[in-house]
């Protein structure tokens, strides 16, 4: 399902605006993160995406359509289609596994063997056949976690919609969370994600939109933006075997920042950022040579989805 | 038709599986089983047994008279056991001589002596017909001398007899059959097996009536509360069901296990109700019942909707269980003693009518005249419909507040018009209409004016608007309130009959009339619509305050003439309260439009 926002704008208040004019059009069958600190407008944004909540301004298209009262598409039937998991879903604690995907599937209008099927396989791919029976206040917070992601993915939506789905997921939880997602992904489903944690979008977005005060900062594909954001930030990690002092010396007749010193496999390793491109690099170790600094390795640091977030929202604090 | 069949189906059908999931069907089950038996077994036990207990529920609800009615009736003295009774006889068995009778069968035989004494004066002249008992009467208190008692004309200050009273007449000839002797009777429940059976119906009917204009509503409202205050209800609202169909689920899901546990009372309720041949009080029982109880429920859904976010569930309950009780329990002292001058309350408690149709069903005490019937049968018919009328229009609201979509109000003109016609008919019956005119209008109006708030707070905009961006069209929602209290005064004309009279005082009482009934909407717009500070809040009360002195002088200037009483009554107290008077007079109506005005607000 493709989607289109066009001049998306929230306020609850009516002065300060949650979301403001959000223009972005997400792909059809691609895997969507929506990046940005706390009071963004993410949460915000996805609820107006997933029709729960109506919009103070602008459109929401589905496929070309927009739904709602006098719309072309009728938000029961857009919905049937719409997976969404919100901040802060909480569970019923009496419940059990299977009966709150039971619950879930019948509101969603599954009956019989094909929600009994996909009850079955919602316990198998989210590793909760041992708890089937165990009320919901009894499980662990990853696994309270898996439920809610199995409950929106269990009527087998073209949109699926996951605000912080890695809350509360311990490392290999969210290894997991990867593998499904990737999985579905692999279905033609659309995947709209938000999460403070950008590694895990990192490799796993085909596009990404960072969000900073209700506005869209940057948006686009993954590479592009790092692209984008790295043309004049060339940082190298810097392996030598000694003489530290007589290298910073040097580097500092450069004018390079050196913004980090560690140690890797028993030697000291200084990543430098480099202000002139690859020919600077190039007389930097020229001269840390004829310094007398004996260098073992160096290497280009490809910029992360995370550096480029940090270097914006240092942007926006300066 | 199938097809909303299959929709309602839909609806349930998780909330349903929800509440009976598990073995919560099977316990519930075997429970309302087992409730059915015990109130079988309770009732045999209480329609035969002699204990104090068991009478005292007996003549509580009618079915059996006190026992010193019956040992004055049938002049007897009535005992709990053989060895009491031959411990009163003594060892010579039926001693008749007052030298050796039992002390207290000698006082109710002295008692019955001072009544012969009484009715055998020749002052005393009875009807015709009862002459040969005066008669009779004479000649016993003759014979029996010896039983008047020596405090005699303290005796008589106490007595009472009306020979028009067929009790009273049956206890003369009781007397004069045992001829002064008390008979000792060993007391036994007097109901037969079918009153017996009346009252295992009457029991099963009185939990239903319980269980479904208490409990249902409470479970319900409870439930809708716990999942506002979790916030459960969000992901509900992001699902295929419709707003419609969420409310439903909503209102089905927690009655299932209410209708499990009423199922086989209801099977009781109408088998006993056939059997005895009061199958249509039954059914109307049963009518009365389901809509008063769905009334209930909706707003029982409607008070949890509205503080349902912001208070625990069991704050929520326990604000419920105190209203819906206090509601059941006037239903049942009303209900169960309506007369002439209370029958046209069954308008307006909810319990009152189903248990006056209860009571009617299975032990009918016969308290009012045909024409008495007549209005009280056409109250419970308008009842039962307003109460249907009123639940269908609550439950839209709720699903206009559910899903969102009362950006134009949670009610449409037409469902709030046809909202405060109902009130207002049942409000205005409440009153009996021999009295007139005025009295009934201003109580009539003052009993649908609370309602009328809330009609009235269902027409507000709503939906996620800012408050700041929120348009309150003050003059069209007035023109509406005031157009439905118009509704209200023509209904009063029908019911009771055009004005009697009239005198130039009532122009001035209407003046104030309109001042209060205005204020008091604007009041419920500026607090319901917009957010409140405690300020606000306070001069909200002063307003209410001042539209209540402001009724009351309307009433007094309409229903009265009042020769001397000022226009503004406080200028009675002082011309500083007076003037007080005045200036909130005028200024409150000017700060509540101000308030609910977006360009005011924003400064």
């Amino acid at each position: 399902m493709q989607i289109e926002l066009q001049h998306l704008s929230k306020t609850y208040d009516g002065r300060d605006w949650a979301v403001r004019a959000l223009n972005l059009t997400i792909p059809s069958g691609s895997i969507f993160g929506l990046i940005g600190p706390n009071g963004a407008g993410k949460s915000t944004a996805l609820r107006m995406v997933a029709t729960v909540m109506d919009p103070t301004e602008g459109t929401i298209v589905y496929d070309g359509h927009s739904a709602g009262e006098g719309q072309s598409l009728r938000t029961t039937e857009l919905r049937r289609r719409i997976g969404f998991l919100g901040d802060g879903n909480p569970l019923y604690k009496q419940m059990s596994p299977v009966d709150y995907l039971r619950f879930f599937g019948q509101c969603f209008r599954l009956d019989g063997n094909r929600l009994e099927r996909a009850i079955e396989r919602m316990l198998v791919t989210f590793d909760l056949q041992g708890k089937a029976d165990t009320p919901a206040g009894s499980l662990s917070k990853g696994m309270r976690q898996r439920l809610l992601i199995a409950r929106c993915l269990l009527h087998d939506p073209s949109l699926l919609i996951l605000d912080e789905p890695a809350d509360g997921l311990d490392p290999r939880g969210r290894h997991d969370l990867r593998r499904i997602l990737g999985r579905v992904r692999e279905q033609g489903v659309t995947v709209i994600i938000s999460s403070h944690i950008l590694r895990e979008l990192d490799d796993l977005c085909d596009q990404v939109a960072i969000m900073q005060r209700g506005r869209l900062v940057v948006g686009g594909r993954v590479d592009e933006i790092i692209e984008r954001y790295e043309v004049s930030r060339f940082v190298y990690d810097l392996r030598i075997l000694a003489e530290v002092d007589t290298a910073r010396r040097v580097l500092a007749r450069h004018r390079t920042l050196v913004e980090r010193e560690a140690e890797a496999e028993g030697l000291p390793c200084l990543s430098i950022q480099v202000q002139g491109g690859e020919a600077m690099m190039a007389q930097i170790l020229t001269d840390l040579t004829a310094a007398g600094v004996k260098v073992v390795t160096v290497s280009r640091v490809r910029s992360r989805l995370e550096d480029v977030y940090d270097r914006l929202s240092e942007d926006r604090v300066n | 038709m199938n097809e909303r069949l299959r929709e309602l189906r839909i609806a349930c059908r998780p909330f349903v599986t929800r509440a009976l999931r598990g073995p919560r069907r099977r316990r519930l089950a075997l429970g309302s089983g087992l409730l059915g038996l015990v109130v079988v077994l309770m009732g045999l036990w209480i329609g035969h047994s002699p204990s104090p207990f068991a009478h005292d529920l007996r003549v509580s609800v009618g079915m059996e008279p006190h026992r010193w009615e019956r040992q004055q009736t049938e002049f007897c003295l009535l005992v709990d056991s053989p060895l009491e009774r031959d411990r009163i006889l003594g060892p010579a068995g039926a001693e008749t001589r007052s030298g050796s009778m039992d002390p207290a069968r000698l006082r109710h035989a002295q008692e019955a002596w001072v009544l012969l004494d009484r009715l055998a004066n020749p002052h005393v002249l009875p009807p015709e017909p009862y002459r040969p008992l005066q008669v009779r009467a004479r000649a016993l208190r003759d014979a029996r001398l010896d039983l008047a008692p020596p405090d005699l004309d303290a005796q008589r200050r106490y007595l009472q007899f009306d020979w028009n009273r067929a009790r009273d007449r049956e206890r003369l000839r009781s007397i004069l059959d045992a001829q002064l002797i008390p008979h000792v009777v060993l007391y036994r429940s007097p109901l037969s097996l079918a009153d017996t059976i009346r009252l295992v119906g009457m029991m099963a009917a009185g939990l239903l009536v319980l269980l479904l204009i208490v409990a249902a509503p409470l479970w319900v409202g409870v439930r809708l509360a716990q999942e506002l205050h979790d916030n459960t209800l969000a992901p509900l609202t992001g699902t295929a069901l419709t707003a419609r169909q969420l409310v439903i689920g909503l209102v089905v899901g927690p009655l299932a296990p209410v209708a499990m546990v009423a199922a086989p009372l209801v099977a009781l309720v109408l088998a006993i109700g056939a059997g005895v041949g009061r199958l249509v009080p039954t059914l109307g029982l049963l009518a009365m019942t389901l809509a008063m109880a769905t009334l209930l429920v909706g707003l029982a859904m409607l008070g949890a909707l509205a503080v349902g976010h912001r208070r625990a569930p069991g704050l929520v309950g326990i604000g419920l269980l105190a209203l819906l009780s206090l509601t059941a329990l006037a239903g049942v002292g009303i209900g169960l003693e309506l007369d002439d001058d209370t029958l046209g309350l069954v308008t307006i408690v909810p319990g009152a009518g189903p248990v006056h149709l209860l009571a009617e069903a299975f032990a009918p005490v016969a308290r009012l005249d045909a024409a008495q019937a007549r209005a009280l049968d056409l109250r419970l018919l308008l009842a039962t419909a307003g109460a249907i009328v009123l639940a269908s229009i609550a439950l839209r609201a709720i699903e206009r507040r559910v899903g969102g979509t009362h950006r134009r109000g949670a009610l449409r003109t037409m469902e709030a018009g046809l909202a405060a016609l109902t009130l207002s008919v049942l409000a205005l019956l409440v009153p009996p209409p021999e009295i007139g005119f005025g009295v009934p209008l201003f109580i009539g109006l003052a009993l649908v004016l609370v309602p009328l708030q809330v009609v009235l707070v269902g027409r507000i905009p709503g939906a996620d608007v800012p408050p700041c961006m929120r348009q309150i069209p003050v003059v069209r929602l007035l023109g509406e309130y005031l157009a439905w209290l118009g509704i209200a005064v023509a209904i009063a004309v029908v019911i009771a009959g055009p004005p009697q009279s009239m005198h130039a005082g009532v122009l001035v009482g209407l003046v104030h009339l309109a001042w209060a009934l205005s204020v008091t909407a604007l009041i419920t717009l500026r607090g319901a619509a917009l957010p409140t500070t405690i300020l606000t809040k306070l001069w909200l009360m002063v307003g209410l305050g001042i539209a209540l002195v402001e009724y009351v002088t309307a009433a007094v200037w309409c229903m009265e003439s009042p020769g001397n009483t000022l226009i503004l009554p406080l200028f009675e107290l002082s011309p500083l309260l007076g003037l007080l008077q005045v200036a909130m007079l005028v200024w409150i109506p000017i700060s509540l439009v101000r308030g609910l005005t977006p360009a005011e607000r924003s400064t």
